[in-house]
């Protein structure tokens, strides 16, 4: 194995690093910028964003975001409501510019070139279709603006319908559908041309559980046809099992950016004990729990249950000893923290901050 | 053009151009005026007037096809009356020699209510009348011509440019249409913009092509929808006209509407005027959230002042209203067309014309294709006038 070779430049734009990035001169950049650090590496990045910020009157949308998008990976971008994360995907894919920052896209040869619409795929957050218009007819009308000739359109909307299974509404107008079934047809509108880069705002609402299902197995087909994914949704059991990578923001600035394993591991993070006493605990207790190190926050299920939110270098059963010694427990079960705890801190932690 | 332009073009235009329900409705107007036409035909068929006369007919003279008939009679009153009463008559026309130094006659008329054909019969005893006055001052039948004749004005053009109201009448029609086709497109664009953000399609569509392409497919399409259903408009005015022609009731079409020589220009000063409000709708249509309490609504009636002046300049079409009318893109589309109608128009105003129109439609819809691409993406708080300007002037990124 060759020992890597570090070497110090001075840059003053994102752009020049993904060019030397992109002619192959480095392999990767260490970027430190107001003291954080990005790594950047010419693995198969889709698109770079970096330092992306936008202001609207005097409201900081979105502040100083950097983040690459790995080709192939399903993305996802949460954040409380106001995050910021609508504007940040509107920047994206060139519907609003940003007002400092810049995106750099690339092809599959790892060349820089500029942002193509017609391999983008967007499913809005505020969305809706033509309601007066026919299922079959929208769909080519959509496929025909992402650049699809009339024949390869019509071919694709009938193979969506066929895999959405609402073939049987080709001919029916719009209004005349179900919300879930005006869902599908929604996305089918983003994903009918095979785009390159898939964004999902919010896909699953609306959905019952069923159709949610089949949403995550789409997503996937998506993905698997080697398409990439950006993400937006806040059914955060869901986005678990389906994200590579996560972004977390809020209040326009990135707070938490890695795999869901890391994002565990990061003091959001960490572990949950999930503990029932015999008898309900007193107020000392809890307080006393409250002030011991490695604590990140205590939950009351009900007066005699608690969920003790952990670090994740801290000892299970070095706990469950202290826990024991508070009290005679009847059940004890851990599990790694979930991203909708971790969502919530955030937004807790986003709110404080106001 | 832009394969993006022509396809939302080619949606907006089927979604607002219906050719079924057009034939439907040509198809209904047409049977409308085949059944009026009838209904009129028939009533007058059956519009019989028998009046019964008592005493001399004498000068009393009906023109050879009309509905009235005078049958003399020598049934008393009281008999007549009964038959009028029974509706075996309409009437009974007692006409009384007056005692006097000139013969006269006294006419009375009895029937059941008012007669809806006195008009009818009215002129023919003015005419009686003053044959028998004429008469009587001993006149001869050349001095009686020469005193009914009404004076001949015989007028030269220099330009052999005369105008009749009949043209006046096709250059009022064209205005109208017109105002028409702006009308239609007022509330396609309406409908076509604001109806869609209200829709939240906006995004979609935003994100795969760009704002300018989104509005001028739409400019093309929804243009070509107003001026295809004014079309079968006009389509259904002219068989209308066939059916009255075969009616028998046909009029020579005015000269002003078989100048084929102006088409080229017409429909250049047609569509161009179309466009250029239509930019105009489609910008303002873009800022409006909800037509049914925003305070913008209102603006989108601005086209239809310069559109509906020329109108009172029509008496005068060389007049310095309607040339200055003609020169100003917007106003130019209805004003021009009656002056090359019914006026006489300069070929350096025509020129003039033009080009202004060309760079108006130029100019707008840069302007209106960035006011739509800032105004479709907004939602809640409408821009206020200086939000308008900055985009105006801004160009798009």
């Amino acid at each position: 194995m060759t020992r890597p070779e570090f070497s110090r430049i001075l840059l003053r734009k994102h752009k020049c690093a993904t060019s030397k990035l992109a002619s192959g001169e480095f392999h990767a950049f260490l970027i430190v910028t107001r003291g954080r650090f990005h790594f950047m590496a010419n693995d198969d990045v889709l698109v770079s964003a970096h330092e992306i910020g936008k202001s609207f009157l005097s409201v900081r949308a979105v502040d100083s975001i950097s983040f690459q998008v790995q080709r192939g990976h399903i993305f996802s971008l949460l954040g409380p409501n106001g995050a910021g994360k609508s504007t940040l995907v509107r920047m994206l894919i060139g519907m609003l510019p940003p007002d400092q920052g810049s995106f750099i896209w690339k092809n599959r040869q790892g060349q820089i070139e500029p942002l193509n619409r017609s391999q983008i795929g967007y499913l809005p957050e505020d969305r809706g279709l033509y309601k007066d218009q026919k299922v079959g007819g929208t769909l080519e009308y959509f496929g025909a603006l992402r650049g699809l000739s009339p024949q390869a359109a019509r071919q694709a909307a009938a193979t969506w319908m066929s895999r959405l299974e609402i073939e049987q509404y080709a001919n029916s107008k719009l209004e005349t559908l179900s919300k879930g079934n005006q869902q599908k047809v929604q996305i089918a509108t983003a994903v009918l041309h095979r785009p390159d880069f898939v964004v999902l705002d919010e896909p699953f609402s609306g959905l019952d559980p069923i159709n949610q299902e089949l949403m995550l197995d789409l997503i996937r087909q998506i993905r698997d046809a080697g398409a990439t994914v950006l993400l937006s949704a806040h059914q955060l059991n869901l986005v678990e099992r389906l994200a590579d990578h996560v972004l977390l923001v809020a209040q326009g600035r990135e707070v938490l950016s890695g795999s869901v394993d890391e994002i565990r591991r990061s003091p959001f993070g960490g572990k949950s004990l999930h503990v029932e006493f015999e008898q309900t605990l007193n107020s000392e207790s809890l307080s006393s729990l409250r002030r011991m190190e490695g604590v990140q926050e205590i939950v009351e299920v009900h007066p005699k249950a608690i969920t003790l939110h952990i670090h994740s270098d801290q000892n299970q059963t070095e706990w469950l000893n202290k826990l024991d010694a508070m009290g005679k427990i009847r059940s004890f079960h851990s599990d790694a923290t979930s991203l909708h705890d971790i969502y919530l801190r955030v937004g807790r932690k986003a709110k404080g901050a106001i | 053009m832009n394969r993006n332009v022509f396809t939302v073009a080619k949606w907006e235009f089927r979604r607002y151009f219906k050719l079924r329900d057009q034939l439907v409705g040509v198809a209904s107007l047409l049977i409308g005026a085949a059944i009026g036409f009838g209904a009129v035909k028939f009533a007058q068929s059956s519009n019989r007037v028998d009046l019964a006369v008592i005493g001399s007919v004498g000068d009393l003279e009906l023109p050879p096809n009309s509905d009235i008939h005078l049958v003399p009679t020598t049934e008393s009153l009281e008999e007549l009356r009964a038959k009028v009463d029974a509706k075996k008559l309409d009437g009974v026309l007692t006409l009384r020699e007056t005692d006097g130094t000139e013969p006269n006659y006294q006419v009375e008329l009895l029937v059941r209510n008012q007669p809806s054909w006195l008009s009818k019969l009215q002129p023919c005893l003015d005419k009686a009348k003053s044959k028998r006055a004429i008469q009587n001052a001993k006149l001869t039948s050349d001095q009686l011509e020469q005193i009914l004749t009404p004076q001949q004005v015989t007028i030269t053009s220099t330009t052999n440019h005369l105008v009749s109201n009949p043209d006046r009448l096709v250059a009022i029609g064209m205005m109208s249409a017109m105002v028409l086709v702006s009308f239609l497109g007022l509330s396609f664009f309406m409908t076509g913009i604001t109806g869609e953000k209200q829709q939240r399609i906006t995004e979609q569509i935003v994100s795969a092509i760009s704002p300018q392409a989104w509005i001028d497919g739409k400019l093309i399409g929804l243009t070509a929808a107003s001026f295809a259903s004014t079309s079968s408009i006009l389509f259904t005015g002219l068989a209308t006209y066939g059916i009255a022609w075969l009616a028998g009731y046909g009029f020579a079409l005015p000269g002003s509407m078989t100048r084929w020589d102006l088409l080229p220009v017409l429909v250049v000063l047609f569509v161009g005027g179309a466009i250029f409000w239509n930019c105009f709708y489609a910008a303002i249509s873009s800022i409006i959230n909800d037509p049914n309490t925003s305070a913008r609504s209102g603006l989108l009636f601005i086209p239809m002042l310069p559109l509906s002046a020329s109108f009172f300049a029509i008496p005068q079409p060389d007049g310095l209203a309607m040339r200055m009318l003609s020169l100003v893109p917007g106003a130019s589309s209805t004003a021009m067309p009656i002056r090359l109608l019914i006026g006489e128009v300069a070929w350096w105003e025509l020129a003039v014309c033009l080009i202004s129109l060309f760079l108006g439609v130029a100019l707008l819809r840069l302007v209106a294709g960035r006011i739509f691409a800032a105004g479709i993406m907004l939602y809640g708080k409408e821009p206020n006038w200086s939000d308008l300007l900055r985009w105006a002037f801004s160009p798009q990124k």
